[in-house]
């Protein structure tokens, strides 16, 4: 086990690297740096190349990169082209946001396991319709634009939900904060009911099917016991793999749920500093995205070890 | 910031994010068509202090460092803190007032300009604001180390003293008729708060990032950044206290977002899209206002001229005689803009109505092409000794509907004379990227400026020294550029305006634009506040004067 941890720790870091030159390579490919973000009319070109120099780009792109790179080993991510701060200080400032509405969301989220669970049980019952096609028609719909939606009818009919924002400024109560959370949390729990009630329900109709389940039957075992104890924590071992997944997915998902509810996170960083070319904090933003993912999946792969006595690390 | 908005030459480019609905609307009269503002209520009633003032903003601000921004977001919110110069213009005439000055002197030879501060104006600690507080700031700001993207502003200024605590003496280097705005290049910061700090570092300066002393109508209270910002009323403000207590930024995501805040009583201002314009004037909860700005904000086609098929002016006319007007207003604008021919808008005081109008005539520019031997085959499309025309038109950024509706109604518009025309719409900075970089890869761009009040400023747009970035297309006309080098330094207003008027019929005579509208200014506002009263200058600046009724 500490050995896999290792290694794939290794692995782990030989691919943010990766990431992050393939980042930086493609920032730069795209049209329009940071200057010319900057850039006024006004400004004269001497003003330009003294920018240019003081980002550092004027030198080669490997040169950039290494430099970056040899920053971040030191744990120093550089500082915006846009206000001069820290990045690392405009991306922990973001950080409570962006955790309250993804951890919300991953909470809520979770409901697609019992409702999945559920649409098995009462496998060709109206129940059960009904998560089925909303799984499918879930499925189709973007989740943004839904919110979209629903912040239009809001606002055009029965004020349901707020138009987006953390809170009401001046009405900073944690009931005004749960009032402005619940609507992006349940849109971004819908990528959750909709994975966990697909997966469950499939996964629950298969061992349902299985031969030790008749077993357990023939033995006399109850229903609850047999539906507790043989079928659900089977069917539950492999929603451990997608769990770690669908955290990190959350957090990556907050760019564009974070932009439709104007909420104040790393995903509206990430949004900002994409249209602004500012380099520093994108990479950054990349870096920290990129490191949920990959402990999302470790973390899942590690979890699926320990609920499943068949898997080794090797 | 105003010093940086005004005193930079206010040659912005415009990025109108407009959007489709269908109706027309009836907008407020074109200026000489019987005004140039319409409030959608009288501002009547009893003027109360109190109450909260929610506005809805598409951008955060970056910093509160008058000289470290460029963008507008941050202009705004600096101009919010730090407001306040010598001068301003006047509302109503647009003529130069005292504002922080209660008076100046001309120098016979008209290079120094002295100016005497008002008494008992004040930081909003209460500290004086003395004409200390300019120079340190303009020798700040004027410091290369301290690269203030706009220092060029001070190349004119040969000294800034200050002999007494409430005389400020700026000498410029030449007399120009634009020497006040000048010489008025400085908006002050507070001397005894700030050279404790850093001028450059955030991490060493709070003022940078969360102001404690302005002097502006409002103090910043509170900043969560992409979320929203409060300010509150400055008890000192030397124009008097505003009546609201307390502003509130609101940060959303787009102005479509706005509207149904606005629509909602969520927010109290906001502006939209053309497209909701008419359901706007239909609330209950809103009043729209209106107003032709005297910075006119126009809209054109740009030619590349280095293009060799359009140096050929009657192309160019051609291509400009191929479009209707009314229709891109009509379907795309609404009917909130009117067509301009001239490289000033009908507001400014020099716009000259007798420019050649290339109106549309599908005729004259058919007869035009065939005369530049461009003949249509038999697919009804021209060529040239084996050249098609073919011609790539950019529009950027990609999101604004108003400039991707112009470009695919000439597409369309071109296509019935024979052109044929690639459409390519590209995010903002690719969009520059590509207008401004060799290889130049483009043969027409569609695009806007804001104008500037005094016309001296435009020069920039016309010269071949700020090709190829203010001037993308590459547009060179000698005469042009001495005109404007007269004009700066003519100082009877008539001549001047001679001058500028010969500038637009050489401009126009060239053709390196199609000019094609010139946008009409609205905003939406909550019925609930009361006291704009819509100038040439738009609604902010009687900030002060707004109340909330309860």
């Amino acid at each position: 086990m500490g050995r896999y941890v290792f290694r794939r720790t290794i692995q782990s870091l030989f691919l943010l690297v990766g990431i992050s030159l393939l980042s930086f390579v493609l920032m730069h490919l795209a049209p329009g740096g940071p200057v010319t973000m900057l850039e006024d009319p006004k400004m004269k070109p001497e003003v330009i190349a003294e920018i240019r120099r003081s980002f550092g780009l004027d030198d080669p792109v490997p040169v950039q990169y290494a430099r970056w790179l040899w920053g971040v080993v030191r744990l120093d991510f550089g500082r915006s082209f846009i206000d001069n701060r820290p990045v690392i200080d405009k991306i922990l400032e973001r950080v409570p946001a962006t955790f309250q509405l993804s951890l919300a969301a991953f909470i809520i989220g979770l409901l697609g396991i019992p409702m999945g669970i559920y649409a098995a049980l009462r496998r060709g019952s109206w129940a059960d319709n009904v998560v089925r096609v909303f799984i499918v028609v879930g499925n189709a719909v973007p989740h943004w634009w839904l919110g979209l939606m629903i912040l239009l009818i809001s606002a055009s009919t029965v004020r349901v939900f707020p138009l987006g924002g953390m809170y009401t400024p001046g009405q900073d109560t944690l009931l005004n904060r749960f009032w402005h959370l619940s609507l992006p949390a349940l849109i971004g729990a819908m990528s959750g009911w909709i994975v966990f009630g697909r997966f469950l329900r499939s996964e629950v109709l298969e061992i349902l099917r299985q031969d030790y389940i008749r077993t357990a039957h023939a033995k006399g075992l109850n229903w609850p016991v047999v539906l507790r104890r043989h079928a659900l924590r089977n069917a539950l071992i492999p929603v451990v793999t997608i769990l770690g997944g669908s955290l990190a997915g959350l957090f990556s998902g907050a760019v564009l749920l974070e932009t439709t509810f104007s909420w104040p996170g790393m995903g509206r960083l990430a949004v900002s500093a994409a249209f602004q070319r500012d380099y520093p904090l994108l990479m950054a933003l990349t870096i920290v995205f990129s490191i949920l993912v990959i402990l999302g999946n470790l973390l899942a792969d590690l979890a699926y070890g320990l609920v499943d006595p068949r898997v080794r690390y090797d | 910031m105003r010093t940086a908005f005004r005193s930079t030459c206010l040659l912005i480019l415009v990025v109108l994010t407009l959007g489709a609905c269908s109706g027309q609307p009836e907008p407020t009269p074109a200026p000489g068509e019987g005004g140039a503002t319409r409030a959608g209520t009288p501002a009547a009633g009893t003027p109360r202090r109190g109450g909260t003032l929610t506005i809805a903003a598409t951008t955060d601000a970056v910093s509160f460092h008058p000289y470290k921004t460029t963008d507008t977001a941050s202009g705004s919110y600096q101009g919010y803190v730090f407001g306040g110069s010598l001068t301003k213009r006047d509302p109503k005439t647009l003529e130069i007032v005292p504002e922080l000055a209660e008076k100046w002197t001309i120098s016979d030879d008209k290079t120094t300009y002295t100016f005497t501060l008002r008494d008992e104006i004040k930081w909003s600690d209460g500290q004086p604001i003395t004409s200390a507080d300019f120079v340190w700031t303009f020798e700040q700001a004027n410091k290369p180390e301290n690269k203030y993207p706009y220092r060029s502003n001070f190349e004119e200024i040969v000294s800034y003293t200050a002999p007494d605590p409430r005389t400020i003496v700026v000498k410029i280097k030449e007399p120009l008729a634009v020497g006040i705005e000048m010489a008025d290049a400085v908006t002050p910061l507070p001397k005894h708060v700030w050279e404790k700090y850093d001028w450059n570092d955030p991490d060493k300066n709070p003022e940078i990032l969360r102001p404690a002393v302005g002097s502006g109508m409002w103090k910043l209270k509170e900043w969560r950044r992409e979320d929203h910002a409060t300010f509150e009323a400055n008890d000192l403000h030397f124009d008097g206290r505003p009546y609201i207590d307390q502003l509130v930024v609101r940060v959303v995501p787009s102005q479509a977002v706005a509207f149904q805040m606005l629509r909602s009583g969520e927010i109290d201002w906001a502006s939209f899209t053309p497209a909701d314009y008419k359901e706007a004037k239909s609330l209950p909860n809103v009043n729209v206002y209106e107003w032709w700005l005297a910075r006119g904000n126009w809209s054109y086609i740009g030619y590349n001229l280095r293009h060799p098929m359009l140096q050929d002016i009657r192309v160019r006319q051609a291509l400009a005689q191929a479009i209707d007007r009314k229709i891109i207003i009509d379907r795309v604008q609404y009917g909130l803009a009117q067509p301009t021919y001239s490289a000033w808008p009908p507001s400014s005081w020099v716009y000259n109505p007798d420019v050649p109008k290339f109106d549309y005539d599908q005729r004259r520019a058919e007869q035009l092409l065939d005369e530049a031997g461009w003949r249509k085959g038999a697919d009804g499309m021209r060529a040239k000794d084996g050249q098609k025309l073919q011609l790539k038109l950019l529009f950027g950024p990609n999101t604004n509907k108003v400039r991707e509706g112009i470009a695919t109604i000439v597409q369309e518009q071109w296509r019935q004379v024979g052109v044929q025309v690639e459409v390519t719409g590209l995010e903002w900075g690719a969009y520059l990227d590509k207008l401004t970089k060799s290889p130049f890869d483009y043969d027409l761009f569609v695009l806007g400026w804001l104008s500037t009040i005094d016309p001296h400023w435009s020069y920039q747009i016309w010269s071949e020294a700020t090709i190829p970035d203010l001037n993308a297309g590459g547009y060179v006309n000698k005469k042009v550029e001495e005109l404007f080098r007269q004009g700066a330094r003519e100082f009877d207003r008539e001549k001047r305006k001679k001058i500028y008027q010969e500038i637009q019929k050489l401009i126009t005579d060239d053709l390196p634009y199609m000019f094609l509208s010139v946008n009409m200014s609205y905003t939406g506002v909550s019925k609930r506040v009361r006291g704009i009263e819509p100038s040439p200058l738009g609604i902010e600046y009687n900030l002060n004067k707004w109340w909330i009724e309860r």
